[in-house]
């Protein structure tokens, strides 16, 4: 059983919880960086009265339950040693089965968990039990649909007309390469992290105007949107290590290497853009707004930089992050001017890129 | 063609290959060693993708650190296991590097016919066989107009017909000046692929081995 078990626990769970941190780190921001424990317990105690706003939670519950059979159903289609899970008697695969996919629903048993302890307080008994009949429910959802995934592995790939459409008439250029990687394997990590950052950028421009700020607040919103995209830079930095490694055998300049990234990233940040230049206050004008998104393009190319110049993996890069945000928070306070500020990223991010390009290298767990 | 000096390449302050000195005339160079000897960290620090202590130089001219662009658009490699971003076609791979290398005009569709490529070229590369992979990346090996290319492990995963096309390419672009360092646990016949050298790597380091009478 222990080595039937440890191989599709490493291929799937480890890898569905190491290819999600990502997804995972921006959840936890969105969700523990604006609620208290307080607001927390009240949000679930509103859900346990309100079947229409538990009804939301459960829909979220279910979203997420599809993206991981998604990742699983994936894997067992195209994973050949996975199919040795054919040759285990069928009750005792579907014990582990189960068993398995019960540790990729973790987050949603731990959430329903703090609800049944909510509602166990609030004696809501009949949201209890709804919580519990949904929970089980998710939990036995992927067993039919990797069964079938067992009985027909490594399924003929469509990709749809259009798809094969374009294909045979447009190239996608060097730049696009990572934006189409992210849209087509990092989907949920893209939309969280971009639907953070631009609520941000949102919440600010909206808080401008109720009180006597100035450009400092919009600065701040930025400082916080970078810190949204620090998953998506990390996932830039892997991409780029380790899927187009060729890249670096390439006879460019380093001054064109640059740019490429400074394009795009800005491509990354373009929709911050939008939301800053079509939505700013009266009294902040164009040129200063857009120093506010030179800062966060700057930001993002800094964070960049710090990988090549020392690999970290996902989780010390994401921790790295916190004395320099720190550092910002008080330079903006102080006043420093937000085009000050980018060129000086700007400066340093291009030195460091320049003295540690060749030198970097992704560096393989020890 | 090739000279190194004092090269020294370590993984988490583990040394893996030292090489105080070796020198590569123009030709056809075999590398031999055992799995995990350091052929491939060694094919991808000469290749540009690995950094390293020591100098490289290419031709007595083109130093990898001092003429980082004029080296690359000279040095060419081809993976022994090719990793490509799986939704990409190895059209738009061609394409891009093609471009990057300043592939003389009619080379792409030369390889891409040379090495029967035609008809999947268009399709995501999550989709080939690891022989379709391995065309792809030999086509991107010889794109270009490069002084050295650097094959590691190029006859593995490939049929016979296509065996016969890389070994028939490689005699090609050595009559045109294309000096090649090789990597293959296959043995090659002498009489169709003329070895000027042999080295092995062993014991963390580079030796050449002495060529029989």
């Amino acid at each position: 059983m222990t080595a039937r078990w440890a191989v599709p626990e490493k291929l799937l769970v480890r890898q569905f919880f190491l290819q999600n941190t990502g997804l995972f780190l921006v959840v936890l921001m969105l969700s523990f960086g604006f609620l208290s424990s307080v607001e927390h317990i009240a949000l679930a105690t509103y859900a346990l009265h309100d079947p229409a706003f538990l009804a939301i939670y459960v829909l979220i519950w279910a979203i997420y339950a599809v993206y991981a059979l998604r990742f699983s159903l994936q894997l067992f289609q195209t994973n050949d040693l996975l199919q040795f899970f054919r040759l285990v008697p069928p009750m005792k695969r579907i014990l582990m089965l189960y068993l398995l996919h019960l540790q990729l629903l973790t987050p949603v048993i731990f959430y329903a968990g703090f609800m049944l302890w909510v509602g166990s307080k609030q004696q809501t008994t009949l949201a209890n039990g709804l919580v519990i009949l949904v929970v089980g429910l998710l939990s036995l959802l992927p067993l039919p649909f990797v069964e079938r995934a067992l009985r027909n592995p490594n399924p003929e790939q469509f990709t749809g007309n259009l798809g094969a459409w374009l294909r045979q008439r447009l190239s996608t250029p060097y730049g696009l390469f990572f934006i189409r990687y992210l849209f087509r394997d990092q989907p949920a990590t893209l939309f969280l992290s971009k639907t953070g950052s631009c609520l941000v950028m949102i919440g600010v421009l909206a808080l401008y105007p109720t009180d006597d700020y100035d450009i400092r607040l919009l600065s701040l919103g930025m400082l916080l949107s970078a810190v949204f995209h620090a998953g998506i830079v990390f996932e830039f930095y892997q991409f780029e290590a380790t899927q187009l490694l060729l890249l670096r055998n390439l006879p460019l300049s380093l001054t064109r290497r640059l740019l490429n990234y400074i394009g795009i990233v800005a491509l990354i940040i373009s929709p911050e853009a939008v939301l800053l230049l079509y939505n700013h206050p009266g009294d902040v004008s164009i040129p200063d707004v857009t120093g506010v998104w030179a800062f966060g393009l700057s930001l993002l190319l800094l964070q960049y930089v710090t990988l090549l110049s020392r690999h970290h993996d996902r989780d010390r890069f994401m921790g790295r992050l916190f004395w320099p945000i720190i550092g910002y928070f008080l330079l903006i306070m102080y006043h420093l001017p937000a085009w000050g500020l980018s060129i000086a990223g700007l400066a340093v991010a291009a030195i460091l890129f320049f003295r540690t390009y060749y030198r970097s290298f992704w560096e393989t767990e020890k | 063609m090739l000279s190194i000096r004092n090269f020294q390449k370590s993984y988490h302050n583990r040394l893996v290959l030292a090489i105080p000195q070796a020198d590569f005339s123009p030709g056809i160079h075999w590398l031999k060693g055992r799995n995990g000897s350091g052929k491939t960290t060694f094919f991808r620090s000469v290749a540009g993708l690995l950094p390293f202590e020591g100098t490289l130089v290419l031709d007595n001219k083109y130093d990898i650190r001092q003429q980082p662009v004029e080296y690359r658009l000279r040095v060419n490699y081809g993976e022994a296991e090719p990793l490509y971003p799986q939704f990409l076609s190895a059209w738009e791979l061609i394409r891009w590097v093609a471009a990057t290398k300043q592939s003389p005009n009619q080379q792409v569709d030369e390889l891409i016919d040379l090495f029967g490529i035609r008809d999947f070229m268009k399709t995501p590369v999550g989709t080939y066989s690891s022989g379709m992979l391995k065309k792809t990346s030999l086509v991107l090996a010889f794109l270009g107009k490069p002084h050295l290319i650097l094959l590691d492990e190029p006859l593995i995963t490939l049929d016979h017909a296509t065996t016969r096309v890389v070994i028939e390419r490689i005699r090609q672009q050595r009559q045109q000046g294309v000096s090649f360092l090789l990597s293959t646990h296959q043995d090659v016949d002498p009489t169709e692929l003329p070895v000027d050298s042999t080295w092995i790597i062993q014991n963390q380091t580079l030796e050449l081995l002495p060529q029989p009478a």
